[in-house]
């Protein structure tokens, strides 16, 4: 070989230079996500949901239960900062604790959709076949029955209590996530990597959760960000039709089922609920926007 | 069929391999159709051919990382077709591949201490500091800084991933490994560097490739006998100086004078074959000869469009699937 | 000599980016003449493409040319109005890409295509339009052309979309025809063709052409002279014969020396380029080249390089030059 006289030969390895360093793809995703305005001040908003939600559980201004602790169908106050209901309770109380139902809600709903559709989306993306056959046939009956119905049915059957309510919810749309799921496992697997994974014997189980769940974790994110409103709205509107959580639980659609009657005397009890059921959708759904962009490879410049 | 070498018995044999794909409309593509070779302990066999002529389909074929339609493929006399689950599973340890593109061959999530871990971690064979000292081992091998192991892959560029790919395919201390278009992806400036590293790593580990490329200048530098294929066939195989020297079949022979090279007066001097025609489809290739609407010395219709010509011995060691061989004009 | 037709003068094209600034484009100079072949050679990422599309003003954000001048036929592109590049666009100076499905819009008739490319430019009846299609596409070499006008890109192979892409540049008889790796995704017996029919053209029509690639061997069979491109910059050029038969800036030498050749004996080795090609936004110090080059002395790590003449009409960006290097090195032998 020809080199020069005195001359330092090239580096021992050639990997002591690295390509570039470059942010993980998480980092990166949150260096995007901050600079997305509306989705800083939807997580803003949410942290307080979060927080008054937890508060809730240990104090609020007045206990939710008791009727007449103020006067009823009042008006914002000082003393009863968002006024009382029908019934006099304190609305303030009742729309912390419903941030707790709420967000049980939405949460728990989604952890059963993603434990559901994550499981039959991989195992019918990545076995094909009939078993694909029979999860697809299986999704496109769900699709079929209206959801209402079959969460009417449900609660009929099992009763009105918070658990119920979100398995019932969860029961009518997990479909979207394993259409996802598959549908990231069928593009996943014929991935080069995923060839390499069985090529050097890596078992079906493995390939599944060290290869494919975590390279379509950004859309599961995102979907399951974006499923958290829906729950939540459609909770509400169990409530609002008298089929939600038992009551006294303040459920933010029973509150506002509670004032429909008095809408024109005391429109504060139906707006308070529904501005906040409002704002926390807005919340959601920018933050799963945010969350699409900033996780969306394709968006890299 | 003339017996090479009498005592040298192959790694691998394919017999009547077959691989159909399903096209829709109970249509098939005919990706590879009954095709023969072995594959000799030690040497490299190149495997070249356009686009789409099956090279890879092959290739996974015979890491049985696709199922065969029909045939059988021996390894080390064991029938890798009639493996299933753990048996073929535990097979995989002798046979790996190389894959062609570095950046969709590593998982994005995986460090890639874990993803030259892996073949390691399915069979059990090493744990803990044996297992992390070995990985730094095989760093060292390929040729990179061992203390990156805790790095992802998107720190690495293509020919450092490419290196990746390597050593995860060496873990095993597997005796076959087919190469698919390791460097087609890769900087002009670093495919010699892979080259290179595989051709040491074979000395050192005794390795047998199939390397398939579609640029022939490579797989003859790199192999000690070249295979052609043509839609889905095996069409010529040589020794990779008497393919270049002597291509006794059209096909090769059209490869040969179309593969630019570096030197302007060589250039100006040289005439390309013209192929006419299209490429035929694989769903429905040509009958006979399956390269007679494109072959400039067919004979149309007897014999090329209805005899199918046979890969049969031309001269010692060289084998053509052509009814007129002996027309295809000599060097380049 | 006649005057050129094009001349790039210290051209700078920037990416502003999250990371920093990638210097893509860093300083290139060159003159394309009339009727001429200019091969720009260099490894992905070295700006290549970079640089052809700033002569068309295509680039995009966060892009940027910050410097230097294009003349053509003596206007500035660089500073002319959107209106004028746009005329210049497709007219005078047309392009054709790697990737020839991508480039052609599925849903029309090939023919359909090559018709809008010159209407963009000239008012012509549908007629004469059509049969001036049929004739282009003759031209580069599709049998049947008649019946072939009326097909969709899909209709056609890999070459024949090429070959549509070449009509449709040829449409308004540019001077200047830029093809940035046209050959790359083709088949080397496809490819093959392509290049015999760009060197027919350009005898022909007498259109200058600059053929973007990174292999050697393509430059080798159609260019009369080469650029040599590293990092951003051009670190050799010259003609043809010159840059393969006697290089002088090592990356050339290492380049030609690292490609296996057909017609070359098997070698054992293959020389190979150790290192990996420099991050654009902080390129290294002295000779970008210097810590991949075997050859580098003291001066390379701080010191600079411009494109110094080497030879005639040959010049190259290097303090040592492989004549010095090679002489040295016999010397060191023997
Ligand atoms: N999974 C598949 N399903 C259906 N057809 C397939 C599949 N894989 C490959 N094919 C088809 O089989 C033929 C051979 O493909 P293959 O990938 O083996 O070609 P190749 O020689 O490796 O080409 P390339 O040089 O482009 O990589 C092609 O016509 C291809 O479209
Ligand atoms: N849109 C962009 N944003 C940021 N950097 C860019 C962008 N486009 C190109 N670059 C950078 O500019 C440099 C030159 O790119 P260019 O496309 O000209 O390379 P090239 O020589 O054509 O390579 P190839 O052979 O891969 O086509 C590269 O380092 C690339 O990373
Ligand atoms: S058999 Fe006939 S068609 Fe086939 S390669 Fe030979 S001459 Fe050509
Ligand atoms: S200037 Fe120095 S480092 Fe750069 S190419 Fe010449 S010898 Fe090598
Ligand atoms: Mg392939
Ligand atoms: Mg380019």
């Amino acid at each position: 070989m020809a080199t020069a006289p005195g001359v330092a030969t090239p580096e021992e390895y050639v990997g002591d230079t690295l390509a570039r360093e470059q942010t993980s793809l998480w980092a990166d995703a949150w260096r995007r996500l901050r600079r997305n305005r509306l989705a800083l001040v939807s997580t803003f908003i949410l942290l307080l949901l979060v927080v008054v939600a937890i508060v809730s559980a240990f104090w609020t201004p007045f206990p939710i239960w008791r009727q007449s602790v103020g006067p009823t169908y009042d008006p914002p106050s000082l003393h009863h900062l968002l006024g009382t209901d029908q019934r006099g309770r304190d609305i303030f109380s009742r729309l912390m604790v419903g941030a707790q139902v709420s967000l049980q809600v939405g949460v728990g709903t989604q952890i059963i959709v993603a434990a559901l559709g994550i499981t039959v989306g991989l195992l019918a993306g990545y076995f094909r076949g009939w078993l694909d056959g029979i999860i697809s046939t299986i999704i496109n009956i769900f699709y079929g029955i209206p959801d209402l119905l079959v969460a009417l049915i449900l609660v009929l059957l099992l009763g009105r209590g918070l658990d119920k309510i979100i398995f019932a919810i969860a029961v009518t749309r997990w479909m979207d996530m394993a259409r996802l799921v598959r549908g990231q496992t069928f593009a996943l697997r014929e991935r080069e990597f995923v060839e390499a994974a069985r090529a050097s014997g890596t078992r079906p189980n493995k390939i599944l959760s060290r290869h494919i769940l975590p390279n379509a974790l950004g859309p599961i994110i995102v979907q399951a960000t974006f499923g958290v409103p829906q729950a939540i709205l459609f909770e509400a509107f169990l409530s609002f039709l008298g089929l939600g959580v038992q009551p006294p639980t303040p459920s933010w659609g029973a509150m506002a089922a509670d004032g429909f009657h008095a809408l024109r005397i005391a429109p504060h009890i139906v707006l308070v609920p529904a501005i906040a059921l409002s704002l926390t959708l807005m919340a959601f759904n920018f933050l799963g926007d945010g969350l699409r962009d900033a996780l969306d490879p394709r968006q890299k410049r | 069929m003339v017996k090479r070498v009498p005592d040298r018995v192959p790694l691998l044999r394919a017999e009547e391999v077959v691989k159909h794909f399903p096209a829709g409309l109970g249509a098939s593509v005919k990706a590879v159709e009954r095709v023969n070779f072995e594959i000799y302990p030690g040497e490299t066999v190149g495997l070249v051919g356009e686009s789409g002529c099956g090279k890879s389909t092959l290739g996974r074929l015979i890491t049985q990382l696709l199922p065969v339609t029909s045939g059988n493929i021996f390894f080390e006399g064991v029938d890798l077709t009639k493996l299933g689950g753990e048996k073929l599973r535990q097979k995989r340890r002798e046979l790996q591949m190389i894959f062609q593109d570095p950046y969709s061959s590593l998982n994005p999530r995986m460090t890639v201490g874990d993803i030259i871990a892996e073949p390691l971690e399915n069979f059990g064979l090493l744990r803990g500091r044996a297992k992390d000292k070995r990985v730094q081992e095989l760093l060292k091998i390929v040729g990179l800084n061992p203390y990156f192991n805790n790095r992802y892959p998107h720190e690495f560029s293509g020919g450092q991933r490419q290196r990746i790919g390597i050593a995860r395919a060496l873990a095993l201390r597997p005796k076959l490994i087919v190469a698919d278009e390791p460097i087609s992806a890769l900087d002009v400036s670093i495919q010699a560097q892979i080259i290179n590293l595989m051709e040491d790593l074979q000395k050192e580990f005794q390795l047998t490739y199939l390397f398939i490329a579609h640029d022939l200048s490579v797989v003859r530098h790199i192999s000690d006998r070249v295979m052609v294929m043509y839609l889905g066939k095996i069409v010529e195989v040589a020794d990779s100086a008497e393919i270049y020297r002597n291509p006794r079949h059209p096909y090769t022979k059209a490869l040969l004078s179309a593969i630019p090279i570096p030197d302007p007066d060589i250039q100006a001097k040289r005439r390309i074959v013209h192929l006419s025609g299209e490429i035929s489809s694989p769903v429905n290739p040509p009958s006979g000869c399956r390269f007679h609407p494109r072959c400039p010395i067919a004979q149309v219709p007897t014999p090329c469009a209805d005899l199918e010509p046979p890969l049969e011995e031309k001269a010692r060691d060289h084998r053509a699937a052509c009814h007129f061989s002996e027309k295809v004009p000599v060097a380049v | 000599m006649t005057a050129p037709v094009l001349q790039v003068k210290d051209l700078k094209t920037q990416f502003f980016t999250d990371d920093g600034v990638v210097k893509a484009v860093d300083g290139v100079s060159f003159d394309l003449h009339p009727g001429e072949t200019l091969g720009i050679v260099g490894e992905s990422g070295c700006g290549k493409s970079v640089t052809a599309l700033s002569i068309l003003r295509l680039v995009q954000e966060p892009g940027r040319i910050t410097n230097g001048q294009i003349l053509f036929k003596g206007t500035d592109i660089v500073t002319m109005p959107d209106d004028d590049v746009r005329d210049i666009r497709g007219k005078d100076i047309a392009m054709i890409f790697q990737d020839p499905l991508s480039s052609l819009n599925p849903v029309l008739k090939v023919g359909y295509q090559i018709e809008e490319a010159m209407e963009a430019h000239t008012r012509i009846s549908g007629k004469v339009a059509l049969s001036r299609a049929i004739q282009l596409l003759k031209q580069v070499r599709i049998p049947a052309a008649e019946s072939r006008v009326e097909d969709y890109p899909h209709q056609f192979s890999g070459g024949m979309r090429q070959r549509a892409m070449i009509a449709m540049g040829l449409a308004n008889k540019p001077s200047i025809l830029i093809a940035d790796e046209p050959t790359t995704a083709l088949d080397v017996t496809v490819q093959a063709q392509i290049l015999e029919l760009l060197r027919d053209l350009n005898q022909e029509t007498k259109t200058a052409i600059i053929l973007i690639t990174h292999n050697m061997g393509v430059v080798a069979g159609l260019c009369k002279r080469v650029l040599v491109m590293y990092a951003g910059r051009i670190v050799e050029q010259g003609p043809v014969e010159q840059i393969f038969h006697d290089p002088q800036h090592p990356y050339t030498w290492s380049l030609l020396q690292s490609i296996p050749r057909l017609d070359a004996d098997r070698k054992d080795r293959l020389l190979s380029i150790e290192g990996l090609p420099p991050d654009l936004i902080k390129p290294p110090s002295g000779c970008r080249f210097h810590p991949r080059c075997r050859f580098r002395i003291e001066r390379c790590f701080h010191d600079d390089p411009s494109l110094m003449d080497v030879g005639p009409d040959q010049a190259a960006a290097c303090w040592v030059t492989m004549r010095r290097a090679l002489a040295q090195d016999g010397q060191a032998r023997a």
